[in-house]
């Protein structure tokens, strides 16, 4: 029974990481060390390209990750549908969409490795990989 | 009308399983990533005045993204088919392909960036959108025919004014346009300043002047917001220009609301208002009622109703356009 208890105590409190640990990260040459809500949704839009004179690079996850629908939910705040037609009048305008990687551990890898990227990721993940925690959100 | 779905349905099929990641396809020059691409649009009119078909335009796109430029082109033909019955019986055809842009961008800093060839002039938010599939409604609102130029040849400069990166435009042109074909002013000069102001609202406010290669000069401004809340979409935008010594639209203002009310479908709604004063005053009021259908991202099917106030131009269109 004890045992049981515990099962769900932890549970609960991975129910309740997981629901608190979107966060936006990148690794330790990155020209600021924090991000605002809506600086992320500018850069994500290309709407900054440049930071401190770098160029920065955006990560997506592929269409199909919770952890994207939650980036699009909580801090882009942009239906799919909505981007995707605002992807398309970029495509139009002569600009490109982030690029897309698969898996977490992919873009974990890859903001470790290339400067002035970033991306979004669990907290814990963005911890393993020694990642720069640059904004984290509560939902 | 039967040609109309036929063209559709092949459409469809051709681009039935697209996503916004990976429509496109990439080429590789000299390491540059290159991008290929374009438009089709059909329409089909019945109305007061017209009843027609129209295979009405195709383009195509190229461009390119290096670290602190980018680079588009876009040939485009427009009416490449039209078959009408009223108000004259007709068929003609137009494959003669013009530039409709062609401009070279080049991020300075942080907060500075120059293009510099043809591009669309950043006024208002119809504008920067301004092909079938990508607008809302088949129909444009009026406004955006008879305010500014629509098309500049020169320079843009754009400035980040703040933390905010809140945005002013400046836009100097001061020679002839690199191809007029398609332009709404056949103009030789333009010079025009925008603020654009983003919060939950997006603002822009800009004034301009240009002149016209039949001498004519006008002076324009133009105010607009936007409002995006997650399924539903706010646009206003008003306008007057004096041309000559003469306020030739006193007064021009549309609203536009936009529900995205199911995954794929969207319901529009616009009213525009305006006053001109050419030869002869006109005062008029359109309502605008329409229903868009996008199957995939980069594919539109809509259905629109227009209603005119006062003159005798109400109309039915349906049109299929899609992007790739």
């Amino acid at each position: 029974m004890k045992k049981a208890k515990a099962v769900i105590l932890l549970l609960i409190l991975c129910g309740c990481s997981m629901a608190g640990d979107l966060v936006v990260a990148a690794n330790s040459n990155f020209p600021v060390s924090s991000l605002s809500k809506k600086m992320i949704k500018k850069i994500y839009l290309d709407k900054i390209r440049f930071l401190k004179g770098k160029k920065i690079y955006p990560i997506n996850m592929s269409g199909k990750s919770p952890l994207r629908a939650r980036f699009e939910k909580n801090i882009l705040n942009m239906p799919r549908t909505e981007l995707e037609r605002y992807w398309l009048k970029s495509h139009y305008m002569g600009h490109r969409p982030p690029k897309v990687l698969k898996s977490k551990e992919a873009v974990a890898l890859f903001l470790q490795k290339v400067d002035n990227s970033l991306g979004y990721l669990d907290k814990t993940t963005a911890e393993e990989f020694g990642l720069k925690i640059l904004y984290e959100s509560d939902r | 009308m039967k040609k109309f779905f036929i063209i559709s349905l092949v459409w469809l099929i051709l681009v039935g399983r697209l996503a916004a990641d990976d429509f496109f396809k990439e080429y590789t020059v000299y390491e540059t990533p290159f991008y290929l691409g374009g438009y089709l649009s059909t329409e089909y009119i019945k109305g007061d005045r017209q009843e027609a078909f129209l295979f009405d335009d195709i383009a195509f796109l190229a461009y390119a993204e290096g670290a602190r430029w980018d680079f588009v082109a876009e040939l485009e033909a427009k009416n490449i088919y039209i078959e009408q019955s009223r108000p004259t019986d007709m068929q003609s055809s137009n494959l003669n392909f013009s530039i409709e842009r062609l401009n070279l961008t080049y991020y300075i800093d942080d907060a500075n960036t120059i293009r510099i060839g043809k591009f669309n002039t950043p006024v208002g938010f119809w504008n920067l959108t301004p092909i079938n599939v990508l607008r809302e409604t088949t129909s444009n609102p009026y406004i955006i025919d008879n305010t500014f130029p629509k098309l500049t040849s020169g320079l843009c400069y754009r400035r980040s004014i703040n933390q905010n990166y809140d945005l002013l435009y400046i836009v100097l042109q001061n020679n002839d346009e690199i191809d007029s074909s398609y332009n709404n002013f056949n103009i030789k000069q333009h010079y025009s300043a925008t603020l654009e102001i983003e919060k939950e609202i997006i603002y822009k406010g800009s004034v301009g002047y240009f002149k016209e290669r039949e001498g004519s000069n006008s002076v324009y401004a133009l105010a607009a917001l936007r409002y995006d809340l997650f399924n539903h979409t706010f646009t206003l935008e008003a306008s007057t220009r004096r041309k000559d010594s003469k306020t030739v639209v006193p007064y021009d203002i549309y609203f536009q609301y936009v529900w995205n009310f199911a995954e794929k479908y969207f319901l529009i709604g616009r009213i525009e208002r305006y006053r001109t004063e050419y030869s002869k005053k006109l005062e008029e009021a359109i309502g605008v009622a329409g229903l868009t259908y996008r199957p995939a991202p980069n594919v539109a099917i809509k259905a629109e109703y227009d209603r005119y106030s006062f003159e005798k131009r109400d109309k039915i269109l349906f049109s299929f356009s899609f992007i790739f």
